[in-house]
C-alpha cells in the first residue's frame, strides 16, 4: 500500500485540482476575476457578429492565466515538462475557440448540439486523419480539466433550491434516480454481462441524472477510459436531440396535464436546455415544472459521484484484487477531487449565498459556469484526440453499450411518468396549487 | 508517413470540417425552415432559444424561470407562481 504523505496535497493531480478549482472560485467570489470571456454567439452569414464579438485580449488574459494556473501544478508535481506542456496548451485553446464558434451558432443552439459534441469531434477528426502531433501530447491533461472543471461546477449546485420548490419535485427527482441507476448497473453487468463496469455505471448516471455533466463526474469517479466517456456522451447527446423533439409530442398526444408532462420531461430529458426547451413548447406551467424537476435531479449529481466512488474503491477494486481494502487504502485510492466538488457546492450554498445574496452569487456563477465551460471543452478535445475509432468500435461490439442505453432510458421514462402521475394526479397527495396563475 | 497518405489524411480532415460548415451554413437551417426537426426546433427558433445547455447553470432561461419562482413564492407566501411569456 502506498504511504500517505502531506506532500500528496501538492504532488497529486486530484489535489490540484481542488486548489485550482478553489483559486479561481475565489477569484470570481471576490471580485478579482468579474468576467470571464466567451465567444461571440454568432448566425451563419453574420461573420461581423462572430469578429466584433471576440474580445481577444480578454481571451489571451484567460488562456495565460489558465496557462499559469496549471503548467504551476504540472511543475509542481514533477512529472512533465512545463516547457513541453505550454506550447500544446496554446493550440488546445485555440481549438477550444473554434469548438465554440461551432456551437455558439444560432441554429446550432435550437437544435440542442451542445460544445461537448463539437469538441469531441474536432479532437476524434484530428486525431483519426493527420494524427495528433508530437509537441501537442503533453497538454492532453483530460481528467486534469474535467476534474478542475467539476469542482468548479460544484460551485453550481445550491442546496437551497431543494427547499424552494418543495416535496413533489423531489419525489420525482429523487425517487427515480437512485432506482434507475442501480437497474442498469444489475441490467449491465448481470443481464448483458457487460465486462467494462464504468462504462455500464457512466450510461447509468448519464441516463438517470443529468447527461454529459454526469457521465463526466461518473467517469472520474470510476477511474474510467476515455473512449469508455466518449460512447456515453455521443449516445446521450443523440437520444437528447431526439427526446427533446420527441417527448412533447407524446406528451400532447397523451394528454398529461401540463404539471405532469412537464415534470415527466424533466425527469427524462438530459441536457437541462433541452429539458427547457421541451417544457416551453408545452406551456409556462410544463416549462417551470420540467425546469424544477430537472434542477433537483441535478443536485443529486454530487452525492452520486461519491457514492460510486466509494462503491468502487471499496467494492468494484476489491473484487479485482481479490482484497478487502482497509480504511487507508480506501482513502489512498479515493478521487479526492469529489472532496474539492462537494466543498465548492457547500461553500457556495452556505457561504455565499448567506453573505452576499442569492441574486449576486447567481450573477457570479456566470462567470464560473463560463470557465467551466472552458475547461469542459479542453478537456473534451483531449477525450477526441485521445480516442481512436478502432477501439470504441470495439466497446460497442455486440451493441451492449446501445442496448443498456435504450432499456434504461425506457425503464427512466415509464418509472418517471408513473410516479409524477402518482405524486401529481391528486390520488395520494393533494394536488399541488397551479405553477402559473 | 508517405506524401501520399498525409495528402489524404489532410483531404479527410478538410473533408470532415466541411461536412461541419455544410451543416452549419445548409441543413440545419433549411430543417429548421421545412419543420423536418419537429415543432420544438420551430419554436426555438421562433424565440431564438438556446437548448444546448449541458448543465442548469448554463441556460439563462432557467435562471429566469427560477428567479420568478423566487420572487413569486416570496411574494405570495404560497405556491402560486406566475411564469412570464
Amino acid at each position: 500500500m502506498k504511504k500517505q504523505s502531506w506532500t500528496d496535497l501538492i504532488k497529486l493531480e486530484d489535489w490540484w485540482a481542488i486548489w485550482i478549482g478553489f483559486i479561481l472560485l475565489v477569484a470570481v467570489f471576490t471580485g478579482v476575476v468579474d468576467s470571464v470571456p466567451k465567444m461571440p454567439g454568432w448566425a451563419w452569414g453574420d461573420f461581423a457578429a462572430l469578429s466584433s464579438g471576440v474580445n481577444i485580449l480578454s481571451l489571451i488574459g484567460l488562456l495565460v492565466g489558465l496557462c499559469v494556473a496549471f503548467s504551476l501544478a504540472i511543475a509542481v508535481m514533477g512529472n512533465d515538462k512545463v516547457v513541453a506542456f505550454i506550447p500544446g496548451f496554446f493550440a488546445l485553446f485555440l481549438l477550444s475557440c473554434l469548438t465554440y464558434i461551432f456551437a455558439d451558432e444560432a441554429t446550432v443552439k435550437h437544435y440542442g448540439i451542445s460544445y461537448a459534441f463539437w469538441a469531441v469531434g474536432i479532437g476524434l477528426l484530428i486525431a483519426n486523419t493527420v494524427g495528433v502531433p508530437a509537441w501537442l501530447k503533453p497538454a492532453i491533461k483530460t481528467e486534469f480539466y474535467i476534474k478542475t472543471g467539476l469542482v468548479i461546477m460544484g460551485s453550481g449546485i445550491l442546496f437551497g433550491n431543494i427547499l424552494k420548490f418543495g416535496a413533489y419535485g423531489l419525489a420525482i427527482a429523487w425517487g427515480v434516480t437512485p432506482i434507475v441507476i442501480v437497474f442498469m448497473w444489475i441490467f449491465g453487468t448481470k443481464v448483458l454481462k457487460m465486462t467494462n463496469k464504468p462504462l455500464v455505471i457512466i450510461i447509468a448516471t448519464a441516463t438517470s441524472v443529468c447527461g454529459v455533466s454526469a457521465a463526466i463526474a461518473a467517469a472520474a469517479a470510476s477511474k474510467a477510459k476515455k473512449e469508455d466517456l466518449t460512447i456515453a456522451i455521443g449516445m446521450t447527446l443523440i437520444f437528447t436531440v431526439g427526446m427533446m423533439i420527441g417527448m412533447p409530442i407524446l406528451v400532447a398526444n397523451m394528454g398529461l396535464s401540463p404539471l405532469i408532462g412537464g415534470a415527466w420531461l424533466g425527469g427524462t430529458i438530459d441536457a437541462t436546455g433541452a429539458v427547457g426547451a421541451a417544457g416551453a413548447v408545452l406551456g409556462p406551467e410544463a416549462e417551470a415544472a420540467a425546469i424544477i424537476v430537472k434542477m433537483i435531479q441535478n443536485i443529486l449529481i454530487g452525492v452520486v459521484a461519491f457514492c460510486i466512488a466509494v462503491y468502487w474503491v471499496t467494492r468494484v477494486e476489491e473484487n479485482e484484487s481479490g482484497k478487502r481494502p482497509g480504511f487507508g487504502e480506501i482513502w489512498n485510492r479515493f478521487p479526492k477531487f469529489i472532496l474539492g466538488f462537494i466543498a465548492a457546492s457547500l461553500f457556495a450554498s452556505f457561504v455565499m449565498i448567506p453573505l452576499l445574496g442569492d441574486d449576486t452569487v447567481k450573477g457570479m456563477l456566470k462567470q464560473t459556469k463560463t470557465i467551466r465551460g472552458w475547461l469542459f471543452t479542453m478537456a473534451f478535445i483531449s477525450i477526441g484526440l485521445d480516442s481512436n475509432f478502432k477501439d470504441m468500435a470495439t466497446q460497442m461490439r455486440g451493441g451492449k453499450p446501445m442496448v443498456l442505453y435504450l432499456v434504461g432510458q425506457t425503464f427512466n421514462i415509464v418509472l418517471t411518468l408513473f410516479i409524477a402521475w402518482l405524486v401529481l394526479s391528486g390520488i395520494l397527495f393533494p394536488l399541488p396549487p397551479s405553477l402559473v396563475s | 508517413m508517405p506524401l501520399k497518405k498525409t495528402i489524404v489524411n489532410w483531404l479527410k480532415l478538410t473533408l470532415g470540417f466541411g461536412i461541419a460548415v455544410l451543416l452549419l451554413s445548409t441543413i440545419l437551417p433549411w430543417l429548421a425552415e421545412h419543420g423536418y426537426a419537429g415543432h420544438v426546433i420551430q419554436e426555438n427558433v421562433r424565440t431564438n432559444r438556446d437548448a444546448s445547455a449541458l448543465f442548469y447553470t448554463e441556460d439563462d432561461r432557467t435562471w429566469e424561470v427560477l428567479e420568478e419562482v423566487s420572487k413569486q413564492k416570496a411574494r405570495r407566501n404560497r405556491d402560486q407562481i406566475t411564469i412570464p411569456e
